[in-house]
C-alpha cells in the first residue's frame, strides 16, 4: 500500500488532459476567376482570449465591429504571397459557430499576379504567440479543378513555409 | 501527402502525443492488471476498447450523438480512476473476471470516442473535401496502430521489469495502477476547477 501511495502521489505532478491548440485552414485557389478562399476552424475560447488580450474586444457577439477584429488579425496572422508578386489581400465573408466551441471563419481574396501559379509563400502564425509551445496549424491548399491537396503543418519552429508549383 | 494518409497520422500522433496523455493512459492503465503470458487477453482488453471508442467516435462525428465535451473531458480521467481502483482491488485478471474487464473496456472506450470525436471534427468540418467517412476510417486506423504502439512498448517494458528485474507483478500492478490513478484524479480536479 505504502508502494501504491508513493506511485500516486509521484505521478499526480504530471496531469495533462490532451491539448487541443490547433487551426485547420483550407485555401482553395481558383486560377481562372483569381480568386482565393481561406476557410479556417478555430477553438473559440482560445480565439476569443487572445483576441480580447490584443484588441480588448471580446469577439462573443459576433457582430460588425467583432468581425473587423477578426479579419484585422487573419490578415495580419495569415499571410498568402501568390508568385512573389505581392500578398493576397484577405476579407471576411463569414464568420459563424459550427460547433459550440469551433469558430469558421471564411475569407476571400484577389490573386493580383497575371503570371500562372508558380509558387505560393504562405505564413501561418495563428495563436502562436499565444501557445507558442503547444500551437499546431494545419493548412490544406487545394487548386480549384484538382484532385490533388498539400497539407502543411505550422508552429512557432516553422511558420512559413513555400510550395512551389512548377 | 494524400488527405487519407494525413488522417492517420492525426490518428497516431493523437493518441500517442506525450503532451496529451489521457487515451495513452487509459490504454496502459487497462493493461496493468495482465501477465506477459496473458498478451491474447490484452490484445481482447484493447480490440474491446477499440470497438467502443470507435462506435461513439463515428457516431459523433457523422452528428447522430453529441455530448457536452466538458461532461466527457472530465469523464475521460473518471475511466482511468475506476480501472485503476478496479485493478488494485483485484488480485490478478483471473479467469472468472476477465469478461467484466472486456465489458469496462467496451464501455469506457465509447467515452473516449466522443473525447476523439470533437478533435477530428474540429480538424475535417468545411476542410476535408473527401466527406465524412473517409477521414473517420483514416483517423480510426491511426489510432488504432498508435494504441498496437503503446501497447507493445507497454509490453516491453513488462517484460523488462517482470523477466529482468524480476519485480512481482503485483508490485507493478500496483505501481501502473497507482500512478494511473494518480494522474487521473488530477485530472479529474482539473476539469472540475479550472
Amino acid at each position: 500500500m505504502i508502494r501504491l501511495l508513493f506511485a500516486v502521489s509521484l505521478m499526480s505532478f504530471t496531469s495533462i488532459i490532451h491539448p487541443l491548440k490547433m487551426t485547420t485552414s483550407k485555401i482553395v485557389i481558383d486560377q481562372s476567376s483569381k480568386e482565393v478562399e481561406v476557410v479556417t476552424n478555430f477553438f473559440f475560447d482560445d480565439f476569443q482570449m487572445h483576441l480580447m488580450n490584443l484588441y480588448q474586444t471580446d469577439i462573443s457577439p459576433l457582430k460588425k465591429d467583432e468581425k473587423e477584429v477578426i479579419q484585422d488579425y487573419i490578415q495580419n496572422n495569415f499571410i498568402i504571397s501568390f508568385n512573389t508578386d505581392g500578398i493576397i489581400n484577405l476579407n471576411l465573408s463569414s464568420a459563424k459557430f459550427i460547433e459550440k466551441n469551433v469558430l469558421q471563419v471564411h475569407m476571400k481574396g484577389q490573386i493580383i499576379s497575371t503570371r500562372q501559379l508558380e509558387k505560393i509563400d504562405l505564413t501561418n502564425t495563428l495563436l502562436l504567440d499565444a501557445f507558442p509551445q503547444e500551437q499546431e496549424n494545419i493548412v490544406h491548399i487545394k487548386l480549384k479543378g484538382s484532385e490533388h491537396t498539400k497539407i502543411l503543418h505550422f508552429s512557432i519552429q516553422e511558420s512559413m513555409q513555400s510550395i512551389d508549383f512548377k | 501527402m494524400n488527405e487519407f494518409n494525413f488522417y492517420i497520422i492525426q490518428g497516431i500522433q493523437h493518441i500517442t502525443d506525450p503532451a496529451g496523455i489521457d487515451h495513452m493512459l487509459f490504454v496502459i492503465t487497462l493493461c496493468a492488471v495482465y501477465e506477459l503470458k496473458e498478451w491474447k487477453q490484452t490484445l481482447i482488453l484493447v480490440t474491446a476498447f477499440t470497438i467502443g471508442h470507435s462506435l461513439t467516435l463515428a457516431l459523433a462525428v457523422l452528428d447522430i450523438v453529441s455530448i457536452n465535451q466538458d461532461l466527457v473531458e472530465t469523464l475521460i480521467p473518471i475511466t482511468i480512476l475506476l480501472t485503476s481502483i478496479h485493478n488494485v482491488y483485484q488480485k490478478r485478471a483471473l479467469r472468472s473476471r476477465i469478461s467484466w474487464n472486456y465489458v469496462l473496456a467496451l464501455a469506457f472506450g465509447l467515452i473516449h470516442g466522443l473525447g476523439f470525436s470533437n478533435y477530428l471534427r474540429a480538424m475535417m468540418m468545411g476542410i476535408s473535401d473527401s466527406g465524412i467517412i473517409q477521414p473517420l476510417l483514416a483517423f480510426n486506423l491511426g489510432v488504432e496502430f498508435g494504441q498496437g504502439i503503446i501497447v507493445a512498448c507497454f509490453m516491453l517494458i513488462l517484460f523488462v521489469a517482470t523477466k529482468l528485474i524480476t519485480v512481482a507483478h503485483r508490485e507493478w500492478n500496483l505501481y501502473i495502477s497507482g500512478a494511473g490513478g494518480g494522474v487521473a484524479l488530477t485530472m479529474i480536479i482539473d476539469s472540475i476547477w479550472l
